[in-house]
C-alpha cells in the first residue's frame, strides 16, 4: 500500500487536469472496488461565497500505487440521491465551528494523519481496541471538522465505508 | 481589441540590468526594520490593479486573469483587466458563463495561465511547490531574476481567514512583485505581492512571510507558480 502522503499530490494533480479550473477535494474515505482498496474523494467548486453548488464529481484511486480508477462526473452517474439534492442545487459551505486558520490546518493535518493509519485497516473482520479508538477519532473528527452539508456527500461516497464503520466500530 | 494583442507580439522585455533590479534598503511595515527588498514593490503597487471582478463580463473569480494583466502592466504591455478577462472568455481560457455564480466567473488553473500568456507570445511555464522549481527560495530567484511569478496558493491562509480555506488547496491567484531578505544574512523573510482579491482595501504591494508561505503554498494541494521564461523588467 503507498502512503497517502504519496499519493495525495499525485491525487490533487490528476484531478485539476481531469477537473480543470476551481475545484476542491473532499477528505478521502477508504472503499472497496471489485476486492481492490482505493481512496475516494468528491469533488466540489472553490470559490468564496457561502452559499455554492453541491459536490459534482468522484474520483477513486487505487491505495496501492495510486491509479485512477473511476472518475465519475455526476450528471452521468450521481453518487448522491439526485432527487433530494438535484445536480444544481446549492448548499452552504460554512465551517460547522469558528476555528482560526492554524487551529484548522492542524486539525486537517490531524484528520491526514488518522487517515493514513485508517486505510490500513479499512475493511479488516477484526480490529485491535486501539484500531477501533482510532477509526472513532477520525470519524468524529471529520464530522466537526467539514461543513454541515457536506456530511451527507461524506456518508453517500463512502456507503460501504459507513457501513462497516458501524459494524465494526 | 486586435489592435492590443498584435501590438504585444512587437514588445520585447526589458533585460534584467534595468533599473528596477536595484536593491534597496527600505522598512516593510510589518517587520518593523530595516530589510533588503528586491523590485521596489511598493512603487510598482502603485501601477497594479488589486481589485478583481470590476470588468464589464461580470467576472469576479478572476484573480488568475487579473494576476496576469499586473504581470503584463510590469512588463510594459498595456492590457488591463477588462482586455484580459475579454481575450480569456473569447478564447476559453477561463472558466466563464453567465449562468455560474459571479466569484466562479473567470475562473483559471494553472495551465491555463500558462496557455494564456503563451498565446500573447509571453513565454511561461509552471512549477507545483511540491516540486525543486516551485521552492519558496527558487520563486524567490525568480523574481530577483526580473522573471514575472504569479502563484496559486491558498486564499485563507494569506488572508487569515478560516471560510476562504476550503480543502486547504491552491484557491487563489496572486501577483509576486519583489522579495524581503535581511540585510545581514541575505536569509529570506518573504515576498511582496499584489493580491487582487482583498477587494475594498489597499493590497497591491502585501508582504507575505516565509512562514505564512509554508502554508499557503508549500503544503497546500495543487499550489503553483506561473513563471516567465525571461526577465519581464
Amino acid at each position: 500500500m503507498t502512503d497517502y502522503s504519496v499519493i495525495s499530490p499525485r491525487v490533487n494533480r490528476v484531478a485539476e487536469m481531469v477537473v480543470g479550473r476551481d475545484m476542491s477535494l473532499s477528505y478521502p474515505v477508504p472503499a472497496l472496488i471489485n476486492g481492490i482498496l482505493a481512496d475516494r474523494f468528491f469533488v466540489y467548486g472553490t470559490g468564496f461565497s457561502k452559499i455554492r453548488p453541491r459536490p459534482f464529481a468522484v474520483l477513486t484511486v487505487a491505495m496501492d500505487g495510486g491509479m485512477v480508477l473511476e472518475y465519475a462526473d455526476c450528471h452521468v452517474r450521481d453518487f448522491m440521491d439526485t432527487e433530494k439534492y438535484p445536480l444544481d442545487g446549492k448548499i452552504n459551505y460554512t465551517l460547522p465551528q469558528k476555528v482560526s486558520v492554524k487551529e484548522f490546518k492542524l486539525e486537517q493535518s490531524t484528520i491526514n494523519k488518522l487517515y493514513e493509519l485508517i486505510r490500513r485497516v479499512a475493511f479488516k473482520d477484526q480490529l485491535t481496541e486501539q484500531e477501533r479508538k482510532t477509526v472513532a477519532a477520525w470519524y468524529v473528527m471529520l464530522e466537526n471538522s467539514v461543513p454541515r452539508d457536506l456530511v451527507p456527500f461524506y456518508q453517500a461516497m463512502g456507503k460501504e465505508f459507513y457501513e462497516w464503520v458501524v459494524k465494526y466500530v | 481589441m486586435s489592435n492590443v494583442f498584435d501590438d504585444i507580439e512587437k514588445i520585447e522585455p526589458k533585460t534584467p540590468e534595468a533599473e528596477s533590479l536595484e536593491n534597496n534598503i527600505t522598512p516593510v511595515p510589518e517587520l518593523g526594520e530595516s530589510c533588503e527588498v528586491y523590485g521596489d514593490p511598493y512603487e510598482l503597487g502603485e501601477r497594479l490593479d488589486d481589485e478583481q471582478g470590476d470588468n464589464p463580463y461580470g467576472a469576479g473569480g478572476d484573480c488568475g486573469l487579473v494576476s496576469i494583466a499586473n504581470l503584463l502592466t510590469t512588463a510594459g504591455i498595456d492590457m488591463g483587466e477588462d482586455d484580459v478577462v475579454g481575450y480569456a472568455i473569447k478564447n476559453n481560457f477561463c472558466t466563464y458563463s453567465p449562468f455560474i455564480p459571479y466569484d466562479q466567473r473567470g475562473g483559471t488553473n494553472c495551465y491555463d495561465r500558462v496557455n494564456l500568456l503563451q498565446s500573447l507570445g509571453v513565454g511561461a511555464s509552471v512549477c507545483f511547490s511540491n516540486e525543486a522549481g516551485g521552492s519558496i527560495e527558487s520563486v524567490a530567484e525568480y523574481i530577483e531574476d526580473g522573471r514575472g511569478v504569479i502563484l496559486g496558493l491558498n486564499a485563507g491562509v494569506i488572508w487569515d481567514d478560516p471560510s476562504a480555506v476550503g480543502d486547504g488547496g491552491s484557491n487563489h491567484c496572486v501577483f509576486a512583485t519583489g522579495t524581503v531578505r535581511d540585510p545581514e544574512s541575505g536569509k529570506l523573510l518573504g515576498i511582496t505581492v499584489c493580491d487582487s482579491g482583498r477587494v475594498g482595501e489597499p493590497s497591491s504591494s502585501n508582504f507575505i512571510s516565509v512562514d505564512v508561505l509554508r502554508d499557503a503554498y508549500i503544503d497546500a494541494p495543487r499550489a503553483n507558480c506561473v513563471v516567465t521564461d525571461n526577465p519581464i523588467r
